[in-house]
């Protein structure tokens, strides 16, 4: 199932148009969501947001695509309370002008009552003393820079490139036993050094020795970032990048015969499909490329994943990128759709919704290794546990499950966690 | 000290890179007089296209001839087709205009195949060899070769045939190789022919070496500009020594963790010490560096206040009614259109009253706004005179900048102008804006990011904007003010000929300076402004792409009348927010953008405004012709 799945996922990407195009998987159930009665909902709807960067230099829109499937499948079934959402998504061209811009449009035209699935690479740093001006909570679906889990009224369901970063580190210390560890990061402050440096503090508390290296993201020279790495000695590299940007580091580590000396691991955004078809046999042959997935493998099986992918499958449209960031939009949709459910119909309001997405906590699936919460304060990171997929014969083979990612500054998280019973 | 011996081998590898872009840009620009900014999209178009065709099991090689020939094809079009009617036209003008046609591509490529992670692989990549403990690929190696072989065959080629030299004739001057019997249309077709070739065999090496995306590979033009700049756009060996020397420097100063992160500002520092090296004996005008265009029409007629009038009937309405109406996503709009008319009109200053065309207002607009951070979060002192400073800042900037052009003008120094841009934008990734941090660079790295709030005389969005209405009303009152004074009759008679300036004694460089100032305050002022607005600025946007965008609406809203900058920022901002407001696919936007920009600068070289002033002028003489008539009949 899981090869013909990539093979078809393969297949696929040749399309002309060529998003991510996935053939449907099959599906066995009808795919549930909210009250699941069949009814189509026909009253006052519910104004819903989201802002992705989608237009730029990656797209970033696959986890407002996953929550517009729930959300067109929670319409279907009954809506919330016979309330269908309506779901706005802008895109804000990863241009902070434009982020601010259908921020004001969405809150103070459209007037939602909250946003859900969000993601983008500027959004939360822009638009975040905004929501909280307007009261405005934000379930969005995949944080990026760490604005994205420092603010009062945003929290991601997706574990972020920090948190991913220590995973991929911690199985390359536990598992492979690497010594010493070099990671190449975007030199864009509150991105590269603040999810680099989150290997170096987890580094020194297990004593494997970690070099960062910042880069411009606009460098056009790649080998010699790979030199400098490699001058460090080190037994493995994480490419701490965007998916797009990370090839041509494959490239140049392929071209300086890395293969076999060193291993190579990268965060969850090189978890998609096209990655292995992009970086070709030498580093898809296996044993070459680990990386670490902030949710749960798609190939896996069984309640929220199969319910993710039947979603997708008979509400989604057949470019609908699938990858973990769909799986988070996924998440936040679930979320946001739950604690909807729990309000009167008739007093959805800003402040209603608000408290109501404030208070969600516990909320267990099966896409995600630990439950979700908003929770209260200024820092928010409640996806902690994830996984690790090796690249081998050109697909994704899980090697360690839902382990819990050791940040030394996350103290505080966890200590909160524990007392409000948030995870519970 | 680290062994540099592998760097210097990874940094020749890099070289290649830059030597295949330039050698593509100085070939057509010597064949033709253009500058054309579009070789690194048609390039990546080929690659695409390349790709594409192997995907679906057809032979590599037929997609490799297939991209070759689809670049071939759109070069000698936009040759064939629409080069011609901007044969007249300054170099900078023409080159702005290939930035249009990019931008239609790159907006084809992005709308088709979008950002996904590919690549190009070649069959020489396996193959390698070590020099220094660097494997060097065979792929490398031939594009390194091509890249050398492409330069002497053109050597050979522009001074030895037939072909060649007309192509010389013809760059050097358009009409006296007419004149002379040069077939000027068909001579011009096989330079854009070779261009084409050349873009479309560099792009599959390119997307090779560097990555298959449409952005990186038509952005590599700027710093393939650097390359050729060593030679003046002209030399072909020099493009091979400055490619190979940019790719060794940059790649050196990796192992030194000071300055590894602005390494990529190589290319630019490179090629602006060289202009600055090149100019160093005096006034640097050849025959293709003269501005020529700059038309008179619309100078300074009447008092200040019949001048003045219609401006502030409109900005009064304007600021006045415009909350009324607008909604939130609106009113955010036209507070960013007024804004950016205020850098528009910075530009407008340099290029209407001296003729120089700087590409890099919008990193001034960017200096301003990070001094206006840096001292609101600093110091916590009033807006009004953290505003003043950014201004302050950003017109001190702007002199420096500008003293190369003491000595230079025209393509030159719209090219120096563009290196400053492009180090603006590779030290502003890596510096960041302000916000709320200790230190000098003011960022903050723990706890909750800062925002500057709009200021307390306008703390709503509504208020927001008719303070930015003010100010940017008082900047083109600034403006016209200064037109009025000595600097501004020096400005004029230093637009239409230096040397007649220098012999009555006019102090240019004084001018200069102020007219550099000027222009560097009002941007400073804007991204203050921007910065309110938003709250703060993200590095991300800040591209030396938005610095030629920024030139080039100002010439398409027109540059010569009050009006055009504000042209320029309904242009810039509001027609893209419609579009977004609509849901129409970003990259479609583009296309559009980059189609309106080439259908403006063929059409109308005066913008928007001049084709409006032009119109209610031919309205008022026919008018207050036919009035007589009228009123004898009533009679």
């Amino acid at each position: 199932m899981r090869s013909s799945y990539f093979a078809m996922l393969a297949l696929a990407c040749t399309g002309f148009a060529s998003a991510l195009a996935t053939m449907p998987a099959a599906a066995a159930d009808a795919p549930k969501c909210g009250l699941s009665n069949g009814k189509a909902a026909t009253g006052q709807p519910i104004e819903i947001g989201a802002i992705v960067g989608k237009t730029g230099p990656a797209d970033f829109s696959g986890s407002a695509q996953a929550a517009a499937a729930y959300f067109n499948c929670v319409n279907a079934n009954g809506g919330i309370n016979g309330r269908p959402i309506r779901y706005s998504i802008e895109d804000d061209q990863w241009n902070p002008e434009t982020a601010a811009q259908v921020a004001a449009k969405l809150v103070n035209d459209t007037k939602v009552v909250g946003m859900v699935g969000s993601s983008s690479f500027v959004e939360c740093a822009t638009n975040a003393k905004f929501y909280e001006t307007s009261n405005v909570l934000v379930i969005a679906g995949v944080g990026v820079p760490r604005d994205c889990f420092h603010s009062k009224n945003i929290a991601p369901t997706n574990g972020g490139p920090r948190m991913s970063n220590i995973g991929a580190a911690q199985y390359m210390h536990d598992d492979l036993h690497v010594k010493r560890l070099v990671c190449i990061g975007p030199n864009i402050p509150n991105v590269g050094d603040w999810s680099c440096g989150g290997i170096e503090a987890y580094g020194k508390s297990v004593g494997m020795d970690v070099k960062t290296i910042l880069f411009d993201p606009s460098s056009l020279d790649a080998t010699s970032l790979i030199l400098q790495a490699m001058a460090f000695k080190p037994d493995a590299i994480d490419f701490n990048t965007p998916k797009e940007a990370g090839i041509p580091l494959y490239a140049a580590a392929e071209q300086q015969d890395l293969g076999g000396k060193v291993y190579i691991t990268a965060p969850t955004s090189h978890y998609d499909a096209s990655v292995p078809k992009a970086i070709g046999p030498y580093w898809s042959q296996g044993g070459r490329v680990f990386i670490h997935l902030e949710l749960e493998p798609l190939d896996k099986h069984g309640g929220d994943v199969d319910n993710w992918h039947a979603v997708l499958d008979k509400y989604g449209k057949p470019s609908d990128q699938r990858n973990t960031f769909s799986q988070a939009g996924y998440l936040a949709a679930l979320a946001a759709t739950q604690a909807l459910l729990k309000l009167d119909p008739a007093k959805i309001d800003r402040a209603s919704v608000s408290e109501a997405f404030r208070n969600i906590k516990g909320l267990k699936t099966d896409v995600s290794c630990s439950p979700w919460y908003f929770g209260p304060g200024d820092e928010h990171n409640a996806t902690h546990a994830g996984s690790v997929a090796e690249i081998k014969d050109g697909a994704f083979v899980t090697r360690r499950s839902c382990f819990p990612m050791l940040d030394p500054e996350y103290a505080g998280i966890l200590k909160m966690e524990k007392e409000l019973h948030l995870a519970d | 000290m680290p062994d540099l011996s592998p760097f210097v081998i990874a940094g020749l590898c890099t070289g290649a890179v830059y030597v295949l872009a330039g050698v593509g840009l100085v070939v057509l620009y010597r064949a033709s007089g253009v500058l054309n900014l579009a070789q690194g999209a048609l390039g990546a178009l080929g690659a695409l296209l390349a790709w594409q065709i192997a995907q679906i099991g057809v032979p590599e090689w037929i997609g490799w001839i297939a991209g070759v020939v689809s670049s071939t094809a759109l070069a000698l079009f936009y040759g064939r087709v629409i080069a011609p009617r901007l044969a007249h036209s300054d170099p900078i003008i023409r080159a702005v205009a290939t930035l249009g046609f990019a931008l239609v591509v790159l907006g084809f490529c992005e709308f088709f195949w979008g950002e996904l992670p590919r690549s190009m692989r070649l069959p020489t990549d396996g193959i390698g060899f070590y020099v220094f403990g660097v494997r060097v690929t065979a792929t490398r190696a031939i594009a390194f070769g091509l890249g050398v072989a492409v330069t002497i065959g053109m050597i050979v080629f522009l001074n030895r045939s037939r072909l060649g030299l007309s192509m010389r004739a013809l760059a050097n001057d358009r009409e006296i190789s007419g004149l002379v019997g040069v077939p000027v249309l068909r001579v011009d077709a096989w330079a854009w022919v070779i261009s084409g070739v050349l873009s479309g065999v560099s792009g599959i090496f390119l997307a090779n070496m560097l990555k298959l995306q449409a952005i990186p590979l038509t952005y590599l033009v700027v710093p393939a500009v650097a390359a050729a700049i060593l030679g003046r756009l002209t030399s072909l060996t020099a493009v091979v020594i400055g490619g190979l020397a940019i790719g060794v420097i940059e790649a050196i100063a990796t192992p030194f963790p000071d300055i590894a992160g602005y390494r990529s500002a190589t290319p630019f520092i490179f090629a602006a010490l060289v202009l600055l090296w090149y100019q160093r004996g005096g006034l640097v005008l050849s025959r293709i560096d003269q501005f020529r265009s700059v038309p008179a029409s619309f100078e300074a007629v009447g008092t200040l206040w019949q001048q003045l009038r219609a401006g502030i009937v409109v900005a009064v309405i304007v600021a006045i009614a415009l909350p009324y109406v607008a909604s939130a996503y609106w009113l955010k709009t036209f507070t960013g259109v007024t804004i950016i008319a205020l850098c528009s009109l910075s530009v407008a200053v340099l290029y209407a009253r001296l003729g120089m065309v700087s590409l890099c207002q919008y990193a001034l607009f960017g200096v301003g706004g990070w001094v206006t951070l840096r001292l609101y979060h600093g110091f916590h002192i009033p807006f009004e005179v953290d505003l003043l400073a950014g201004g302050v800042a950003a017109a001190i900037f702007g002199v420096i900048f500008g003293l190369p052009a003491m000595r230079m003008r025209g393509l030159f120094f719209a090219l120096i102008t563009l290196m400053i841009a492009g180090g603006f934008q590779v030290f502003i990734n890596a510096i960041g804006f302000p916000d709320g941090g200790p230190g000098w660079s003011g960022k903050i790295y723990a706890g909750a990011r800062q925002f500057m709030p709009h200021p307390p005389l306008a703390p709503s969005d509504a208020a927001y904007f008719r303070y930015v209405v003010v100010v940017v009303a008082l900047g083109f009152l600034l403006v016209m003010l200064i037109e009025r004074t000595r600097a501004g009759r020096a400005w004029a008679l230093i637009r239409r000929s230096e040397p007649v300036a220098v012999a009555v004694g006019v102090n240019i460089f004084r001018y200069k300076v102020v007219a550099f100032a000027l222009a560097g305050f009002l941007a400073g002022v804007a991204g203050g402004l921007m910065a309110a607005n938003i709250g703060q600025l993200d590095s991300r946007a800040f591209p030396a792409s938005e610095s030629i965008m920024m030139f080039a609406l100002t010439v398409i809203g027109g540059a010569f009348h009050w009006s055009g900058p504000i042209f320029a920022g309904l242009l810039l901002r509001a027609i893209p927010s419609l579009l977004t407001d609509w849901h129409i696919d970003g990259n479609l936007a583009i296309m559009v953008f980059g189609a309106g920009l080439l259908h403006a600068l063929i059409t109308a070289p005066q913008g928007v405004s001049g084709q409006i002033v032009a119109l209610s002028r031919l309205l008022t003489t026919k008018v207050s012709a036919a009035m007589p008539r009228i009123m004898e009949r009533k009679l």
